[in-house]
């Protein structure tokens, strides 16, 4: 397999802080059109292995790769094809929900930015709060403007951080229907999760931390992890 | 397999038509402009207010700056010539310039010094448009902070100048001021080049280096001066000198305006190699220390420790698990999170001036000291004691009743600060100031200061955290924020009034202290006692207290 095949490579890489690592050296690839878990208990580095991978936090030591080049967050091919929701949510104090869509369906040179703006308000079930400001929604609207933000761009990775994470059930049924269109449509996954019915319905494979030590499993065998 | 950008999203197959000049800074200009007029008034007068403050803080500071150097001169008040005091404070002054500019260097570094808010980082970093426009403003952000961070530095700097000389010269105090401005441009452009070759915070490390090698140097040529060196005399001579010529802060001016076009040029050529999680990193750092300056909270403007220290450093601590939980948890805290730097540097930095600099070894200097003394260890071990003072939630973890960890915080506190203000008695006693027969009253001043101290400090522990920034802002009248500003400093005030017989017996040693200021001492060192006995008293184990 070349490794134009693998949308992101590592290579004995090692996360942590201050120079500390978390666990063993990490060496993991997803595949073009792949979907992928990252599971662990608590503490594992899971957030940390997906911040390093894109760049946010220094690898203690190590590589990634991103379509077989060192991976740069800043590089216009980058930014085009890669969608991800990994933090808790910073908004523009000034901007409404509809606004901060807007702003990235334009960025992204969506030419009817306004129908994707509406259709994805729709989707998550935003519209009625669309000309809110961001500190008066509540924690679980502010998840979906977050996740909104990074589907409604064009991408062919994406990299989501528990995207479970305070939804309500219909929500996350609808997500992850929504993910699997997606994978069904080729675009590669990377997803950090505790829920097993995630990984069942959308992933193939995960990287299990657990401990000092790393394994890539089949997503039956990780959904099962998470349910012992 | 072959990419094709944009396989996801509802959008997908609009992906390919592009708009090819979007700026997402458009939005945020559009909600600006679309403001209604009282919208507009109130973003002016927040603007006014701001400007208003920083004067009124710049005169505020001139003042203190003053009564500083009136302090460290004795004025009026006879000093003890010291053999090892071969420096003149003007000397001195001329001679850190260089720190100041070295450190004003490294305060850049450690703010960037280009920087992207986390709104804007996390919205428009992400974004598939040209962002040069973005990276452009934060760098002209960055050459302005450096300017006026350079130039207030600058013109504190001038003020001590002329102060201690006692003339004033309008060609120096332009060119200087023009010299602080166009070096902090410089100091931003160069700042910015280490962040751009990801090199910030080796170049740190280096300026760490380089202010220690300084002061190795400052020391040596205190060394030569003491064996009356003549070419170490001249040299301060000549320094003096030039500090007063109009025509070296020009060329200085003219050679900064130089190097600073050179280096912005150079600077605006790479800006596109700023990686975007070093602009990320540092407008998460910048917007820190604007949420530290709106609480007026000292603590957010250092960085933070980066760990707890490697595996064989924390042997260290093996010993103190034999003590009280509480005990554990405040050592721990005072030994990890470094409260004794500040309060250290203090003593340092006193006794090396009083030794080195002519005229420092005064009471009133000493008076300072002790003053400047008692105000940090209050905001040190107010600090310290915060979680334990007044979060209930570790309280209610260690099931015990919240008096079981204020009381053990107290002791340690009055202990602590007896220790150090014992330990800086030795200066006074040293330089003759505190006569053989006040040495009982001494302790007995001592005392007081430290239970006050250590009462203020418990009481800043628990103070509420205030947003000075919408205080200001929304503050209907100048009575309202000077009430709110006498309330937050009253804790200082508290330390220092539990201090006034220390004073006294170090300004007037002949004389007695009055009863009413051994009263007021105690008066200002009962919040301490109480807090110890109210803490005795309820000793129930009622989890959660």
């Amino acid at each position: 397999m070349s490794s134009g095949d693998r949308e992101i490579e590592t290579h004995e890489l090692l996360i942590g802080y201050a120079g500390q690592a978390l666990c063993e050296p990490i060496g993991f690839s997803v595949q073009t059109g792949a979907g992928v878990g990252i599971i662990g208990a608590n503490g594992s580095g899971k957030s940390s292995l997906i911040r390093t991978v894109l760049g946010l936090q220094p690898a203690v030591s190590g590589t990634v790769a991103y379509c077989g080049s060192p991976l740069d967050e800043g590089s216009a091919r980058f930014r085009q094809e890669v969608a991800v929701q990994v933090t808790d949510g910073v908004f523009f104090d000034e901007l409404t929900v509809a606004e901060h869509l807007e702003m990235v369906a334009r960025g992204h040179r969506i030419k009817a930015w306004q129908a994707a703006v509406d259709a994805e308000l729709e989707f998550f079930e935003l519209t009625q709060v669309k000309q809110r400001l961001p500190h008066e929604l509540s924690s679980g609207q502010r998840r979906k403007l977050l996740l909104a933000a990074a589907l409604i761009r064009p991408a062919s990775l994406l990299i989501l951080d528990e995207p479970e994470q305070r939804l309500d059930q219909r929500i996350r049924t609808k997500l992850y229907r929504r993910l699997r269109q997606l994978r069904a449509k080729q675009v590669t996954l990377l997803v950090v999760t505790h829920d097993p019915q995630l990984i069942r319905d959308c992933l193939d494979e995960v990287v299990l931390l657990d401990g000092d030590q790393v394994q890539t499993i089949g997503a039956q065998s990780g959904a099962l992890w998470l349910e012992r | 397999m072959a990419r094709s950008p944009g396989r996801c999203g509802l959008n997908a197959k609009r992906a390919s038509e592009v708009e090819q000049t979007y700026d997402p800074r458009e939005l945020i200009r559009t909600v600006k402009k679309h403001r209604d007029r009282s919208a507009r008034i109130d973003a002016f007068s927040d603007g006014y207010i701001w400007v208003l403050v920083a004067v009124v803080a710049l005169v505020y500071l001139f003042s203190a700056l003053s009564g500083v150097i009136f302090a460290l001169q004795g004025a009026g008040v006879k000093a003890m010539q010291l053999p090892s005091a071969v420096w003149d404070l003007q000397d001195l002054t001329v001679a850190l310039l260089p720190v100041i500019l070295l450190s004003c260097f490294r305060g850049l570094l450690y703010l960037g010094p280009c920087g992207l808010r986390p709104d804007k980082a996390a919205w428009w970093l992400p974004l598939a448009v040209d962002l040069r426009g973005i990276r452009k403003r934060s760098f002209y952000e960055a050459l302005i902070l450096g300017a006026l961070f350079n130039s207030f530095i600058g013109i504190l700097w001038l003020a001590g100048l002329f102060t201690l000389s006692g003339r004033f010269e309008v060609q120096v105090f332009v060119f200087g001021l023009v010299f602080f401005a166009v070096t902090g441009t410089l100091l931003s452009a160069i700042a910015t080049h280490a962040q751009i070759a990801g090199r910030a915070r080796l170049t740190r490390r280096i300026c760490h280096l380089l202010l220690t090698h300084f002061v190795l140097g400052l020391s040596i040529s205190w060394c030569l001066l003491l064996t009356e060196n003549t070419w170490a005399q001249a040299a301060y001579g000549l320094l003096g000198e030039l500090a007063f010529d109009p025509r070296f802060w020009a060329s200085g001016c003219v050679a900064a305006l130089l190097l600073a076009t050179i280096n912005i040029w150079q600077a605006m050529r790479k800006l596109d190699q700023v990686k975007a999680n070093s602009l990320r990193l540092a407008g998460q750092i910048q917007n820190e220390l604007v949420g530290s300056l709106a609480q007026m909270e000292l603590s957010g403007m250092l960085p933070a420790a980066e760990s707890a220290g490697p595996r064989s450093r924390n042997s260290w601590y093996r010993p103190l698990r034999h003590l009280p939980v509480v005990l554990q948890i405040l050592l721990l805290r005072y030994l990890r999170g470094r409260y004794w730097r500040a309060p250290g540097n203090v003593v340092l930095l006193t006794v090396a001036l009083v030794l080195a600099v002519r005229s420092i070894a005064n009471p009133l200097a000493v008076t300072g000291f002790f003053v400047l003394l008692l105000w940090v260890l209050t905001e040190s071990f107010g600090r310290l004691n915060r979680p334990l003072a007044s979060a209930p939630g570790l309280a209610q973890m260690l099931s015990l009743p919240r008096t079981a960890l204020v009381r053990p915080a107290v002791g340690f506190t009055l202990c602590l600060i007896l220790v150090i203000l014992c330990g800086c008695s030795l200066l006074p006693w040293a330089l003759g100031m505190i006569p053989t027969a006040n040495f009982g009253v001494w302790v007995l001043g001592v005392l007081v200061a430290a239970s006050g101290t250590s009462g203020a400090a418990l009481g800043r522990a628990t103070r509420g955290e205030r947003d000075w920034e919408a205080l200001i802002l929304g503050a209907s009248n100048e009575v309202h924020v000077g009430s709110l500003m006498l309330i937050e400093l009253r804790y200082f005030l508290q330390a220092v009034a539990s201090g006034l017989p220390l004073i006294l017996l170090l300004l007037t040693p002949v004389s007695p202290v009055p009863w009413g200021i051994w009263v007021f001492g105690l008066l200002c060192a009962y919040p301490g006692y109480a807090a110890l006995r109210r803490a005795g008293r309820q000793q129930p184990h009622t989890p959660g207290g």
